[in-house]
């Protein structure tokens, strides 16, 4: 019996351990009754990198102060490491790294004084400080860079150095808000590939927010569909797209798109959903229904310029669920 | 965490340009102009008042460091980097405070040193005088403090300090000698905290015990009003 009781004991708590955040029902209004998380649920394992996708004013970032403990929530249970997550608990806030939106370096510092003092603010000190740094340059890829001021960085490698400042206490859960915005494609890549090689050599959890949808499916084990402060689906990339795998994605570039067209291109027979994003009509119709006639007969007036059709992709997803694409909502 | 922060306020090199090099340039003119009208010859003396005042002008300006450093820290987004580390939010805003005091301080004592060597100044009870200009800059920071975690904005509190240090010096005959009588009298001694500093230096300097720890100890009494008062609101806007 007691066998029993012991095994039923450890299986649950390896249960706890594995489970690195767990959120629960979790509510927060800020001023003006605003819901910035609507009931939220949201779970992340050790070593699982999840992406968390949705236009701007999502409550991604919410989402994240509340895992962290910056913001208190009204309703709801957050748990980080098995702790109830009140703010205060220094212990948790040891074990995480936390990467902003905005790059928050200090610029008249060189990076590594900027790595040396986060280092410290970690409990990092001497020798292993010192390791700790070079190791984290080289990942970052400024090692030869080091003793110079951020000011003189591109734009790319402040992002780095920012994201460096966060991995320096080898943190058991990375929280990373946005961390390519505003930077070049190959920057962003290299970005990108340096999450994946923390995610493969260590047993790190991720968490990755972003709008770009290419950035989550590149990286994430499992993604969550976050948008007016609630998770409206989750899965892994390809469960999500097998959602709208029987449906056919069709794009229409023109000269001038027109607001008005959606409502009549909507109201054809087996036309699911419409949207327009960089000229371009994005049309998600049921498999086997075949009316690109009546659509471009609708379009005639404005030019068309290219028809094509699409493998499904998490932005159709999300077009799917919400009936915007991501950058339509950002606006 | 102190000597991270000292560092930072170290690097910023147009500040000290600024911060000694502008005072130093005043004194020399001012000293200069002052020998030519008045056809002074020894004009040590004349050069260390004109050096106090100008110290404890600028040290009202180098409260700079600390409004700046803690709009840094908790009125923009490194406020949710900092907030994130295990480290108690109060020790960023105390290690700002304590930095800029030290910075500060030893912008004071360079301005002294350069009256002192350059011009031959004698300074009577060197260490009590320090400690004046020690409990201003303690002031100047702490007033700094509690304008930043008021108004929010360093571009806020630098406009409320700056015209607060304007009108302190002018309506306590520091920038221009007043009319004598009783009034001009009482607010060259009492009208702010800057001509408290100032009184109890000149009372120091001139053995006058009595009125030098008058001002002493008026100005302590400010140090620990203010500095109560910057603890509450940094407890608001930093937890």
């Amino acid at each position: 019996m007691s066998l029993f009781v012991s095994f039923v004991f450890c299986y649950s708590m390896g249960e706890v351990i594995k489970m690195i955040v767990k959120l629960k029902d979790v509510i927060k209004r800020y001023q003006g009754n605003r819901l910035a998380l609507d009931y939220l649920d949201l779970e992340i394992q050790k070593g699982e990198v999840v992406g968390l996708l949705g236009p701007n004013g999502a409550g991604k970032t919410t989402a994240i102060n509340a895992i962290v403990g910056l913001v208190d929530v009204d309703e709801g249970s957050i748990e980080v490491f098995g702790q109830k997550q009140n703010g205060l608990n220094r212990d948790v806030r040891k074990r995480i790294g936390l990467v902003t939106q905005e790059v928050t370096i200090y610029e008249n510092l060189s990076a590594y004084e900027n790595l040396l003092f986060f280092g410290k603010l970690y409990g990092l000190r001497k020798e292993k400080l010192k390791t700790r740094i070079q190791e984290v340059a080289k990942l970052i890829g400024l090692e030869d860079r080091l003793h110079e001021l951020p000011k003189r960085y591109s734009g790319g490698m402040k992002r780095r150095l920012n994201i460096g400042c966060s991995l320096l206490h080898e943190p058991e859960l990375i929280i990373m808000d946005e961390p390519t915005v505003g930077i070049d494609p190959q920057s962003r890549n290299y970005i990108l590939e340096f999450v994946k090689e923390i995610a493969k050599n260590t047993n790190t959890a991720i968490i990755y927010t972003s709008h770009y949808i290419e950035e989550v499916q590149h990286i994430s084990d499992r993604v969550y569909i976050i948008d007016q402060g609630h998770i409206i689906a989750k899965g892994t990339v390809n469960e999500l797209i097998e959602k709208i795998k029987g449906d056919q994605i069709t794009l229409i570039e023109v000269k001038n798109p027109l607001e008005e067209s959606i409502q009549k291109i909507k109201g054809i027979s087996g036309v699911k959903e419409v949207a327009i994003e960089n000229n371009t009509y994005q049309i998600i119709t049921e498999a086997h229904v075949n009316q690109l006639d009546k659509i471009l007969s609708i379009l005639t007036s404005q030019t068309i310029v290219n028809v094509s059709n699409q493998q499904a992709n998490l932005e159709d997803v999300f077009l799917m669920l919400t009936g915007k694409t991501l950058r339509d909502s950002e606006v | 965490m102190v000597r991270f922060y000292g560092l930072k306020v170290l690097k910023d090199y147009l500040g000290h340009i600024i911060l000694i090099g502008l005072p130093v340039v005043l004194i020399s003119l001012m000293t200069a102009i002052t020998k030519e009208i008045s056809d002074v010859e020894d004009v040590k003396q004349t050069a260390l008042y004109i050096g106090i005042v100008y110290i404890i002008m600028f040290q009202g300006f180098g409260a700079a460091y600390t409004f700046e450093g803690i709009e840094h820290d908790f009125f923009k987004p490194f406020r949710n980097r900092l907030r994130a580390t295990p480290v108690h939010p109060m020790k960023f805003v105390l290690a700002n405070i304590l930095s800029s005091i030290g910075i500060s301080f030893i912008q004071s004592l360079v301005i002294l040193g350069y009256v002192v060597l350059f011009y031959g100044a004698i300074v009577s009870n060197l260490m009590l005088v320090l400690l004046t200009l020690f409990i201003g800059v303690v002031l100047a920071q702490f007033i700094a403090a509690m304008s930043i975690l008021i108004l929010k904005k360093a571009s806020k509190a630098q406009s409320v300090i700056t015209v607060y240090i304007i009108v302190a010096m002018v309506i306590s005959g520091l920038f221009f000698p007043l009319p004598e009588n009783n009034i001009t009298l009482f607010l060259s001694k009492f009208s702010s905290p800057l001509a408290w500093t100032n009184y109890t230096v000149q009372g120091f300097m001139n053995n006058s015990y009595d009125e030098a720890l008058l001002g002493l100890g008026l100005l302590s009494t400010l140090v620990i009003v203010i500095g109560l008062a910057v603890y509450r609101l940094s407890k608001r806007v930093a937890i």
